[in-house]
């Protein structure tokens, strides 16, 4: 046969943690979100389980699940809003990046890599919530400005608590598992 | 459970001429006519694709039962749109449209004709659409999804990905509620009764079974799919794949029909608005 053992684009395990973090981050925003007592506003875990997958598997993971687990639940509440989804997916590919320099699955975590990761999560969600979403929605749909930088502002502040806290422990609990198998490999 | 056969299909309408409308079809109406319906604010254009989003549903059959939820959300996430752009701008309208008809009030709330106009566009361009998702979501067969998908250029590992989570919705829903169950089990209050902060805990006293669970299976799926050797190749040829039909043809042609009757009416009204006041 042809073909060597190199990979054409994605990797295999990259599919199904594409495929995988889809499901997953559909299910959590579908059925698990938390109402904040702002009208519309929750506080969506699938955002942190997101940020968590993205650290571990890079940006096209990130970028791919965020894009298509948005799609699949916008299209069962019945509207997809283009806007929103493009800042989604693009909050997914940045923190993706968290994963050159957390390098998670081949060492130890410390408590900068943590701050790194909670900046740069920060960051994406103000650029990405706070200003690429409102302004998708300006151009592409006409809104007026007051009313989606509101949704904006208030989605960056659910998400960045959010992924602050819930991904943060998520890391915490996953390397303490990567660790232990570290361990056992050494002897 | 609904939410499988919100996700899968209901096989009892197997002969419906919208489930015989392959994949491919299905992502180029969908997508094409969201895009325009998306930029266009012209409402008779809008009126017109609301109306062949209809065909859609009614071919579909859907059972009032079943998209009632779904329907009340539409609704409830609209009406909210449509106060909260009111509060925020309650003059957006006249800015648009040039000018300015009260019909009630004064001042910076004053009702304006204009303004009604926008938010009776705003409207159909949040519903125009559902009731083709409505239909397509319950008569379209994942792997004929991936199938449409890549026959569209779009790498197969992508459409694979997408294969792969619409098998593992209804898995983790099940999941979802079996973690959710034996934690309130437990004595976990997620309901209402709870405040904000027990919720959260709550919450990711879920999240963390269900998450450690999806990575072990990324690894055995992942070593499956190795073993089989997936990804070696270029291409990748799909069960579900079918030729297009002349029906499939007919509502492309359609649907690109549309979108360039979208397109010139940009011209004619000179921009995306339809302004009936000058």
């Amino acid at each position: 046969m042809a073909n060597k053992k190199g990979q054409h684009g994605l990797s295999v395990q990259a599919v199904v943690a594409t495929g995988i973090g889809i499901a997953i981050v559909f299910v959590l925003k579908r059925f698990l979100p938390i109402p904040t007592g702002v009208p519309n506003t929750t506080i969506d875990l699938g955002e942190a389980f997101l940020a968590f997958l993205g650290a571990i598997f890079g940006p096209a993971v990130g970028g791919l699940t965020a894009l298509f687990a948005h799609v699949f639940t916008d299209l069962t509440w019945g509207d997809p809003w283009w806007s929103w989804i493009i800042a989604d997916a693009l909050f997914g590919f940045v923190i993706g990046y968290s994963r050159n320099f957390l390098k998670i699955r081949q060492e130890l975590l410390t408590t900068g890599k943590l701050v790194k990761f909670n900046i740069l999560q920060v960051v994406a969600n103000i650029v990405c919530w706070g200003v690429v979403a409102p302004l998708g929605d300006i151009w592409i749909y006409s809104q007026p400005a007051g009313k989606v930088f509101l949704q904006g502002i208030v989605a960056t502040l659910t998400n960045a608590i959010a992924i602050g806290i819930v991904s943060t422990l998520l890391l915490i609990a996953y390397n303490k598992t990567q660790s232990q198998n570290k361990k056992l490999t050494k002897e | 459970m609904p939410e499988e056969s919100e996700i899968t299909g209901n096989s009892s309408v197997e002969r419906l001429w919208i489930k015989r409308l392959s994949g491919t079809t299905k992502i180029v109406i969908l997508l094409g006519l969201s895009a325009i319906g998306m930029v266009s604010y012209d409402t008779f254009y809008l009126i017109l694709l609301t109306v062949f989003a209809f065909v859609f549903y009614h071919a579909a059959h859907l059972q009032w039962q079943k998209i009632r939820a779904l329907v009340y959300a539409v609704i409830g996430f609209t009406l909210l749109n449509l106060v909260l752009v009111y509060v925020f701008s309650p003059q957006y309208g006249t800015e648009i449209y040039g000018t300015s008809h009260v019909i009630l009030g004064r001042g910076f709330f004053a009702l304006t004709t204009e303004e009604l106009f926008y938010l009776l566009n705003m409207t159909l361009k949040y519903v125009f659409i559902v009731p083709l998702i409505l239909a397509f979501l319950f008569t379209t067969d994942p792997s004929e999804l991936a199938a449409g998908m890549n026959r569209l250029k779009i790498p197969y590992k992508i459409c694979y990905a997408v294969e792969l989570s619409l098998r593992y919705i209804p898995d983790f829903t099940r999941e979802f509620k079996q973690i959710s169950l034996a934690q309130q089990a437990r004595g976990l209050e997620i309901s209402k009764k709870a405040n904000l902060w027990q919720r959260i805990k709550g919450s990711s006293q879920i999240l963390v079974p269900l998450v450690f669970s999806s990575l072990d299976r990324i690894e055995v799926t992942t070593r499956a799919m190795r073993l089989r050797r997936f990804g070696t190749q270029k291409k990748r040829s799909w069960y579900m794949t079918h030729p297009l039909s002349k029906l499939d043809h007919f509502f492309i042609i359609i649907t690109i029909a549309l979108i360039f009757l979208g397109i010139w009416l940009f011209k004619v009204n000179g921009g995306r608005f339809y302004n009936p006041f000058v």
